[in-house]
């Protein structure tokens, strides 16, 4: 006060300005780091979209502004948009520093004209389905979580076999959801299957599925049981197999319902169908063998769907007429990929139905860009149409309208997630509703997608962006290696490889022998030197690329996520002269300890899941049979799941896995990916896979042979993996350091793995930091002065 | 005003090409348009008989234009000085480069609108005179346009009535129909979505002065230093304001392989007009896109625009790539996203537009009359033949009296000749066609058709008396023809059927044509790349010359140029004889 008293008022004016204007000048001569990164992470614009069953509605999530609003436009008349429902932008995960969208875990159409969503809840809130009329009115939340609660007496607990029927007396236990779709006797009803548990010693909670009248909200029990499987219902909403959650060592168990109608009648479906013994058996051994799966069933309850590579080298779909238990005459398949995913989720299928039609119509590829086989004709012809009209682009139909005059559709390229179009069939017209992300036109010139004949005769997938912007030309490489033990989305946006060719350098992901969906064979060549033939991919791909788009040869990084991390450092090892520099992302260092899973791993998984899971763990690694649930990973290299690709597109269960096409955002995950085999079964599997002794493993692994790593190696490492994975990354970068090599160890979080926007620019502020110094410096050697003559 | 030879030799072209608009002009003039309302038919002004007294025509020639008017010179210059000045403003969006090019003078006649209704009159009179149905008569009422561009083969002749109010109160413009017929004529072929997305493109844009746009006054003292080119629209009015408001509005933009090569026809009427509409606001999206000012690829854009029209093959991937570092659907996506910005922004880009053209006229000679009289009335025969064939004797008569009178009248500039000689060989006789031609040719006019015709003539006398035996041409008879044509391919515009004529001629040769001269041929391709008939002839001569190899790929050209099947038919059988041939040719 005093001051103010002392000073005259323009005075004080003036230095109230000088003071803001210094404070701004400060501000904007240090800015966050790698700030320019932040656009490119950001999440995806319209990450959902359906159509109406009519074709003459769209409803579409759109993230902007710091929400997520669900509209709805008319086809015909597109100024008629309305906004049915908001929900702002929170911080998804304990810790969490920036907010993220919220994500629609469910959004499909009932009838023309009742649209059905859910938004993922906030934690420890319950999940909301709200059903809402096409122009907006009539808003009506018609089920929540805690309404499928189980209810248990002190009578029920001793004699687990009750009903879900509860009272005020009565112990309320909370189970997963899951949204098998809409009946198609009553599509005004949403089936939704409440996940139960039998846990030994502990609960007892069963398995129960409900319709909910969309107009009205009432809620119908369909049954339920005491089943601790995962279920397979058939079309008309009974649940007719059940896949035993394996243990660690001993074979997953898939049985038949015989009863349509009935929940504890299980019979085992290889003795049932006569099939041999290991048809339909799976164990850590035969994950990435040869095997047979159910996948669905079709409209005529009798009739089974299930995927097979035995006697071949792609999964093709078969199908069993349960009533004559013999194979019937359907056979789809395709020589170069398989047409199922072994790894993925057993409650998801590769199977697309026609649900007004009741037919099934396509099956979904399991390979890296996720087409769709097309066996109805009539699509077939529209996915033809479309890809003449979008030439060398991935374009998905993702729905159509009962007549089939209207189609909903996306076109999209390994770098980009595209756009959404509704194709009018009768006028011939693609019209472009949305961009599903932001476009970077600045960051990436132009990408391309090509094959690389690789000595071996086989042939991989390269994708190349080339850089907007050249810091010097010819441009430095970026090989990326990806982790092709998980899964990639190639609609969903690349932005580590965005960032990579912000800092003005082709970047090249490398689709090297590992990714699963391509046959037995490729799996095969893979698993006989796994790491030099990974290796040895990538310098194909980098001879290839420079025989076609010239790059400056004595730069080139190489980047590796996760599993793409351990190949990363085999290629550093093996070819020390291709490079200049690597930067590993949650790199997998050491085959053993990635195939191990011990107390640690439980111990992470409670720190990650909560005290549920650790019961489960420890139960497993009692070798008690009990259903472990994996949740999906906080970063690619922690152990996680066995699978490979995902049912990120097709939903299945009931309405026969109808695309729906709530195509995956990187961000957030589906409702499907909840359930997934257990820890301990994946890395059993894995060893079984990979097939060599822990010496063999040890010989392997990077870690064992820091001496070969010539190379600045930038280490970014999430702190929030396993204890055992950031210990080994940690002493990987010390011993290099020991050894005199240049090596940095960064450690981010689980921020940064889940690719939120400033946690990535932060980490990618250090990436252009070690770009700088050891892929664009221009280092000169002088030789000894000498004196002019 | 800049002055010189080598800025009139420029100035030549552009002026040349500014009167393709006179054909709207009127109708932007004044509301004279229309004389009585209702159906209509549409005939060309016959300058006739000047019942009402000789009228006092005045002549001018400027570069590139012959003017004949009948108003005023004040009048008449400030109309030309505002042609001229649009010419200006069409140069600057679209280069010389593009434009059709005429060494021909462009003729212009000017009258007052008291003429035009005395000539109304007139028109009235000579379709009662004609043998029209009842129902003509009764259902329609002529209606004379107040300007008109027709086409001689190598040039235009436009005929316009000026408003009798002060002129300086009427904008002057070029429209679509202008543009579209200036650009259609242009060789090698302008793509149809360049015609067509420039024509509507160009109407846009509009000249700015001291940070206004012009008012009509400012072109009497013009200060023009800025192009402003205004917002763009998007198929509707509705759909432009949508578009305008919501950037996300939902658009169908056709796949650019579509837009280069449309499917304009629909079996339903409707649909191919909703179509046509479609694919033209593409054309002037992608237009706009090009030759956006503040985008930076213009250079490329017009590069890519002069391929497209100098080359055979379809657009492709690699083409734009190459072009705009973009494949065809990239591109497609570019014009999207690019779509809220172009009916929303108007761009201004820097422009100079100067002085008057500097018109100087004086009384018309009887030759000067007849020249641009009698090629305005052989022009206007061919339009009303192929609309009202039974009016075509009365405007064969009225260009005969026009030209022969003059004639007799010992009239013999020799662009009257020329003219004349064009004439007779259409309408008359042939053999005083061939005679007033060779006077035109040995004064060495310059007007490709004058070449050509007398070509003809001397073709189809050979062809009836071939001098050689086997039914051949001498040396001396294909000399006779080849030459004049030779003249003709240096003259502007590019003519297909001398090329034709010139194949048709060593075709019939005795003598093998040397290898010169099938390089005239190459020149040909050049501006008709995809002309089915030149490529045949192309592949037959090179056969015939023992380049076999050269025949077959024309014979490939040719059969990606959608032939019929007949012409198809004709193109395999010549490959079969050849390609054995070829591919022992190419082993050695």
């Amino acid at each position: 006060m005093t001051l103010y008293k002392s000073m005259p008022s323009s005075r004080f004016l003036f230095r109230c300005a000088f003071l803001l204007a210094w404070v701004s000048a400060s501000l904007a001569a240090e800015p966050a780091p790698g700030r320019e990164f932040v656009p490119l992470f950001a999440p995806l614009r319209t990450p959902d979209v359906v159509l109406a069953p009519d074709g003459r509605h769209v409803a579409y999530a759109l993230h902007a502004g710091g929400s997520t609003a669900l509209l709805v436009v008319n086809v015909d008349h597109p100024t008629e948009k309305t906004m049915v429902a908001k929900c702002n932008d929170a911080r998804t995960e304990p810790g969490d520093a920036e907010d993220s969208p919220v994500p629609l875990r469910f959004l499909d159409w009932a009838t023309a004209n009742r649209l059905v969503y859910s938004f993922a809840p906030a934690t420890g809130l319950p999940q909301q389905f709200f059903a809402v009329d096409a122009d907006g009115k009539n808003t009506m939340k018609i089920i929540e979580q805690g309404d499928l609660d189980y209810f248990a007496s002190e009578a029920d607990e001793s004699a687990p076999a009750g009903g879900s029927s509860g009272s005020s007396s009565t112990a309320r236990t909370p189970r997963p959801l899951r949204v098998l779709g809409f009946l198609p006797d009553h599509p005004d009803e949403l089936v939704i299957e409440a996940i139960g548990e039998l846990i030994p010693r502990t609960t007892n909670v069963p398995t129960a599925l409900f319709a909910i009248g969309v107009e009205s909200g009432r809620l119908r029990p369909l049954g339920e049981g005491m089943v601790d499987a995962v279920l397979q219902y058939d079309q008309q909403g009974s649940p007719r197999i059940a896949i035993g959650a394996p243990t660690a060592d001993s074979r997953e168990t898939i049985s038949l319902s015989e009863n349509p109608h009935g929940w504890d009648q299980w019979i085992d479906l290889n003795r049932y169908l006569g099939a041999g013994e290991n048809r339909f058996t799976l164990s850590a051994s035969n994950v990435f063998d040869r095997r047979a799966f159910p996948v669905g069933f079709d409209y005529d309850p009798n009739i089974l769907y299930f995927a097979s590579n035995i006697d071949r080298d792609t999964y093709g779909i078969y199908a069993f007429d349960l009533k004559k238990k013999q194979r019937t005459a359907l056979a789809i398949e395709d020589v170069t990929v398989d047409l199922a995913d072994a790894a993925a989720a057993p409650e998801s299928s590769p199977l697309i139905f026609d649900r007004e039609r009741h037919t099934l119509v396509g099956v979904q590829i399991a390979a890296p860009d996720r087409r769709v086989k097309w066996i109805d004709s009539d699509l077939r012809e529209a996915q033809s149409t479309l890809e003449e009209k979008f030439p060398h682009r991935l374009v998905r139909i993702g729905g159509w309208s009962t007549a089939r005059d209207r189609f909903l559709f996306s076109v999209a390229t390994p770098f980009d997630p595209g756009r959404t179009f509704v194709y009018d069939r009768p006028h011939d017209l693609a019209i472009e509703f949305f961009r599903r992300a932001e476009t970077h036109a600045s960051v990436i010139a132009r990408t391309l997608a090509f094959t690389v004949d690789l000595p071996s005769g086989e042939k991989m997938e390269v994708w190349l962006a080339l850089p907007a912007q050249n810091k010097i030309n010819p441009p430095p490489l970026v090989v990326y290696c990806p982790d092709q033990l998980t899964p990639w989305e190639p609609l969903a946006p690349q932005p580590d490889l965005e960032a990579l060719a912000k800092l003005g350098a082709m970047v090249a992901r490398v689709e090297y022998r590992a990714a699963s969906g391509v046959g037995q064979k490729n799996l095969a060549s893979f698993r006989a030197a796994f790491d030099r033939a990974s290796a040895d991919d990538l310098v194909a791909a980098m001879a290839w690329i420079a025989a076609h788009y010239p790059y400056n040869s004595r730069r080139v990084a190489i980047v590796g996520q996760g599993f793409g991390g351990f190949v990363a450092l085999r290629a550093l090892q093996l070819h020390p002269d291709a490079f200049r520099c690597g930067i590993m992302i949650d790199a997998l260092t050491d085959l053993n300890a990635w195939l191990s899973t011990d107390a640690k791993v439980a111990e992470q998984n409670a720190l990650n899941f909560g005290a549920q899971a650790v019961t489960q763990q420890a139960a497993e690694i009692a070798g008690e049979t009990a259903r472990a649930e994996d949740r999906p990973r906080g970063s690619p290299s922690a152990p996680g799941p066995l699978r490979h690709g995902g049912p990120d597109f097709i939903a299945a269960g009931l309405g026969g896995g109808r695309v729906i096409a709530t195509e995956q955002n990187a961000l957030h995950t589906g409702p499907t990916e909840r359930l997934s085999y257990p820890q301990r079964f994946a890395d059993n599997a894995r060893r079984a896979f990979f097939g060599v002794t822990p010496k063999e493993l040890a010989e392997r692994s990077p870690f064992a042979h820091p001496e070969l790593v010539a190379k600045p190696i930038l280490f970014l490492q999430n702190r929030d993996d396993p204890a055992t994975a950031v210990a080994r990354a940690q002493a990987f970068s010390a011993m290099l350091k020991k050894l005199g090599r240049e090596s940095m160890y960064v450690e981010v979080d689980g921020q940064f793995a889940r690719r939120l926007p400033y946690a990535s620019a932060r980490a990618f502020a250090k990436i252009d930091e070690f770009f700088n110094l050891h892929l664009y410096n221009f280092r000169v050697d002088l030789g000894e002065t000498k004196e002019a003559p | 005003m800049k002055t010189g030879s080598a800025w009139i030799s420029f100035s030549i072209q552009r002026v040349a090409l500014s009167l393709f608009g006179i054909a709207v002009f009127a109708l932007k003039i004044s509301a004279v348009e229309t004389l009585v309302s209702g159906p209509a038919v549409e005939l060309p002004a016959l300058v006739v008989t000047e019942k009402q007294g000789p009228i006092p025509w005045r002549y001018g020639q400027i570069s590139g234009l012959q003017i004949l008017s009948a108003c005023s010179d004040y009048k008449t210059s400030l109309f030309i000085d505002r042609v001229y000045r649009q010419q200006q403003l069409l140069d600057l969006l679209l280069p010389t480069t593009l434009q059709l090019r005429t060494a021909a003078p462009t003729t212009i006649i000017v009258i007052t609108e008291e003429m035009q209704r005395a000539i109304s009159a007139e028109v009235a009179e000579a379709m009662v005179g004609a043998n029209m149905s009842g129902a003509d008569k009764n259902s329609r009422t002529a209606r004379l346009l107040p300007s008109l561009m027709l086409w001689a083969d190598d040039s235009p002749v436009v005929f316009v009535a000026l408003p009798e109010d002060d002129l300086a109160s009427h904008e002057v413009e070029f429209n679509e129909h202008a543009i579209r017929s200036l650009l259609l004529r242009r060789t090698p072929a302008l793509p149809a979505w360049f015609i067509e997305g420039f024509a509507r493109f160009h109407g846009t844009a509009h000249p700015k002065s001291a940070n206004n746009r012009m008012n009509a006054d400012d072109w009497a003292e013009p200060n023009i230093d800025q192009l402003v080119i205004d917002r763009g629209a998007w198929l509707s009015d509705g759909e432009t304001e949508a578009v305008r408001n919501d950037a996300e509005f939902p658009r169908a933009l056709l796949p650019l392989r579509e837009l280069f090569q449309p499917t304009l026809t629909r079996s339903d009427p409707a649909e191919t007009q909703a179509y046509f509409e479609r694919w033209a606001s593409q054309a002037a999206l992608f237009l706009r896109w090009g030759l956006d000012p503040a985008g930076g690829r213009r250079d490329a854009f017009l590069r890519f625009v002069e391929q497209a029209s100098a080359r055979a093959e379809p657009i492709d991937d690699a083409w734009t790539l190459q072009c705009f570092g973009q494949d065809l659907t990239d591109l497609r996506d570019t014009l999207s996203d690019f779509l809220h910005e172009a009916v929303n922004e108007p761009r201004t880009m820097p422009a100079k537009i100067t002085g008057s053209a500097n018109l100087k006229l004086h009384a018309a000679t009887r030759s000067e009359i007849a020249l641009t009289k009698g090629d305005w009335e052989r022009c206007e025969i061919a339009y009303v033949k192929s609309k009202y064939p039974t009016l075509a004797d009365k405007y064969i008569a009225q260009a005969g009296r026009t030209l022969r009178r003059a004639y007799e009248q010992d009239a013999r500039d020799p662009r009257f000749l020329g003219v004349y000689g064009l004439f007779e060989a259409q309408y008359g006789d042939a053999a005083k066609a061939r005679e007033v031609l060779t006077a035109a040719v040995d004064a060495q006019i310059v007007r490709p058709d004058v070449y050509y015709t007398l070509a003809r003539l001397r073709y189809d006398e050979a062809k009836a008396h071939p001098a050689a035996l086997g039914g051949k041409f001498s040396p001396r008879q294909v000399a006779g023809v080849v030459a004049p044509l030779l003249t003709a391919s240096k003259q502007a515009p590019a003519l297909a059927p001398v090329f034709d004529l010139l194949t048709e001629a060593w075709l019939r040769a005795a003598e093998r044509p040397s290898q010169t001269d099938l390089a005239v041929l190459e020149e040909g391709l050049r501006a008709f790349p995809r002309s089915k008939r030149l490529l045949f002839g192309a592949a037959l001569l090179n056969g015939i010359s023992g380049d076999r190899a050269r025949a077959l790929l024309f014979i490939e050209r040719a059969l990606r140029e959608s032939p019929t099947p007949e012409e198809r038919n004709r193109l395999e059988k010549l490959r079969a004889v050849l390609a054995p041939s070829a591919a022992a040719a190419r082993t050695n």
